[in-house]
């Protein structure tokens, strides 16, 4: 991967064959130098899911390169498509550096095992973690940024989403979105699941720039991103079922989803020893640290404390010795081994029903050590698409609609933005739920305690 | 769905709420004062919002334990909603039925109308992200040309608000992206 005399450089890549980096986009190789970025190296873009999908051992790394070359190509195809003396081009220029920054950044901040320690913890999502990546004076990305005159700021707003022009947002993140398309390919090339491919070349083409009216009275108007309605509508449609089909069926595993609950409850346990200094002497002190602070860690802690780290506590905590071990040892040892400690029922019961489980299994016993539990409810709700659950509601404003929308547009008139869903029977017919998965995962060894409590309410479940 | 007991029962303290706005936006600044509600809040069209929060209303709904009434929003429906029928029995049983204690902001924030309360959390987010001065200015009138008037009142009850005491609950419904 050395760089050429010009410059630029070529990345080879299982999903995009080649990524380019232009020698005008420098900057880009400056960010991907940096501690931050490499770091993503060390963790893996699905967390526990190589437990359930062995090939799944992708990074974060890889990702957030994909997204950025599918950011590059979206703004390299309307290029294409609008000539030089375009308002599109000129927008194009202006923000071509702080969207393909964005798209790189985007998910600098996770955590090991991605999304699921920082749910362990409040306060300690990947995107405020990002946020502060890019803008904190002592990140060697905020540095890089600063050196290639790019306002950091403007790079975190749009990870946040709240950067004022939206057709730049729309780009890194929105309905039809780089970080998505590169997801949905590379997590379904990883794991083995071909449900998450879709026309990707074809999307590109299609793409072009509408405008919408800005509301509230105003005459003005605003750029958002769009796809030609001759020509983007087949290709909607496959790319909302990919996602629909991924979720089903690799990032909802049932399987999967079982291991994060015990590694939740692993962190709780884990935690409440940190507090009080009692981890086992040998674990390694980042980890002592960042449970005793409840997800806190500096910037240059941070930057070590990968999935390396976390491993590595596992195997200590699964060797330690005596009583006061006893459930971190258990939880952590069925993990490495990969052993199912936990039974599961899907919920399909009523909210009130819920709560009242909820209620009854706060006293089911706890785990040896008192304190954690030896079991947990969990909620993943998605919806494939926001604009059908939208037209679903019937109570969301025009401008809500087109904001969360994926927008088709006629090229040769750019007012004529609509939602696609409006010009797709196929997606007019899909179910427009969000759809929501409960599964209570419960320790084996309070089998009987949980089927009482569960004939007792009377709650409907499927095996 | 670890939201949902908290939220009926502000429901509850609120007796009714007009709009699904101005749900997400009293939920969001109470969250912000420090009280113990786990949604979590990203950036959409109308300031902060939580699809979290959004699924656990539909649940609460379809439960009867919520009702919600249509009404004409201009040019659009809007939703008021009110505590079920079978809701206070729940509660009871539940035993939750004490005054919660963020109650009475609660009830503040519900008298207010929904783009005050946009304005104001628009406001909350941005400081919370680092924005301050005629920085904060700026990007406010950037992102809501249309609440401008509302901004110095906003600006002004954010200030006033009681700094968070408790910190937040952990999270419990999870994005995976």
């Amino acid at each position: 991967m050395k760089s050429g005399k010009s410059g630029g450089k070529v990345f080879r890549d299982p999903v995009h064959q080649l990524i380019r980096i232009a020698p005008e986009d420098r900057y880009i190789l400056d960010l991907i130098d940096t501690p931050e970025f490499q770091r993503l190296r060390r963790i893996r873009q699905l967390g526990v899911s190589s437990l359930t999908f062995h090939g799944a051992e992708h990074s974060r790394f890889s990702h957030s390169l994909g997204v950025f070359n599918i950011a590059q190509r979206i703004i390299q195809s309307l290029q294409l498509r609008y000539g030089p003396k375009s308002d599109v081009y000129q927008t194009r220029t202006q923000y071509a550096k702080i969207i393909k920054a964005a798209a790189l950044l985007h998910d600098v901040g996770h955590a090991p095992f991605s999304h699921m320690l920082e749910r362990a913890f409040a306060g300690t999502h990947h995107e405020q973690r990002t946020v502060e990546l890019i803008c904190g004076k002592q990140s060697g990305l905020n540095k890089a940024l600063c050196e290639n005159q790019i306002k950091p700021e403007d790079v975190a707003s749009v990870v946040r989403k709240d950067f004022p022009v939206k057709l730049v947002v729309d780009i890194v993140s929105s309905q039809l979105d780089a970080d998505r398309m590169d997801y949905l390919l590379r997590d379904s090339h990883c794991t083995g699941v071909s449900y998450g491919e879709f026309d990707l070349e074809w999307l590109l083409h299609a793409m072009c720039v509408g405008r919408v009216a800005d509301g509230h009275g105003s005459s003005k108007s605003s750029p958002k991103l769009c796809l030609d309605k001759r020509k983007g509508i087949y290709a909607a449609e496959r790319f909302v079922a990919a996602r629909l089909h991924m979720y089903q069926q690799v990032y909802m595993h049932r399987v999967t989803r079982g291991f994060e609950v015990l590694m939740l409850n692993l962190f709780t346990a884990a935690a409440h020893l940190a507090k009080r200094q009692k981890l086992p002497a040998e674990t390694p002190p980042l980890v002592n640290n960042y449970f005793s602070k409840s997800g806190k860690l500096d910037l240059s802690n941070f930057l070590q404390f990968d999935e390396s780290q976390v491993v590595a506590a596992l195997h200590v905590w699964s060797h330690s010795k005596g009583n006061a071990y006893k459930t971190i040892r258990r939880l952590s040892a069925a993990f490495l081994s990969r052993r199912r400690l936990y039974g599961s029922i899907n919920l399909t019961g009523s909210a009130a029903e819920m709560l009242k489980l909820g209620e009854e299994l706060g006293h089911l016993p706890k785990e040896s050590d008192g304190v954690t539990q030896a079991y947990g409810i969990d909620t993943v709700s998605d919806t494939p698409y926001k604009g059908m659950v939208y037209r679903a509601r019937g109570d969301a404003s025009p401008e809500e609609i087109i904001n969360d929308s994926i927008l088709v547009a006629d090229p040769e008139n750019p007012e004529s933005v609509k939602p696609v869903e409006t010009a797709s029977r196929l997606l007019q017919n899909m179910d427009a739920e969000q759809f929501v998965v409960t599964r209570l995962y419960f320790d084996r060894e309070r089998t009987k305690m949980v089927e009482s409590i569960i004939r007792k309410l009377g709650i409907k479940m499927e095996n | 769905m670890d939201g949902m007991l908290e939220l009926l029962r502000l429901i509850n303290a609120l007796g009714k709420v007009d709009g699904r706005k101005k749900l997400q936006k009293i939920v969001y600044i109470l969250q912000s004062m420090g009280y113990p509600f786990p949604q979590r809040f990203g950036y959409l069209h109308y300031g902060p919002y939580s699809s979290g929060l959004a699924a656990e209303m539909d649940s609460l709904v379809s439960a009867g334990l919520v009702t919600e009434q249509k009404r004409d929003g201009g040019g659009y429906e809007s939703y008021v909603y009110e505590l079920g029928a079978d809701a206070t029995n729940l509660l009871k049983e539940l035993k939750k039925t004490d005054e919660p204690i963020w109650a009475t902001h609660a009830v503040k924030f519900n008298k207010q109308d929904a783009n005050s309360l946009e304005a104001l959390s628009t406001v909350i987010y941005l400081r919370k992200n680092g924005f301050c001065g005629d920085g904060l200015r700026d990007r406010f009138t950037a992102l809501k040309p249309q609440l401008k008037k509302y901004y110095e009142s906003a600006l002004e009850a954010e200030t006033k608000l009681p700094k968070p005491k408790l910190s937040p609950r952990a999270v419990g419904t999870s994005a995976i992206y």
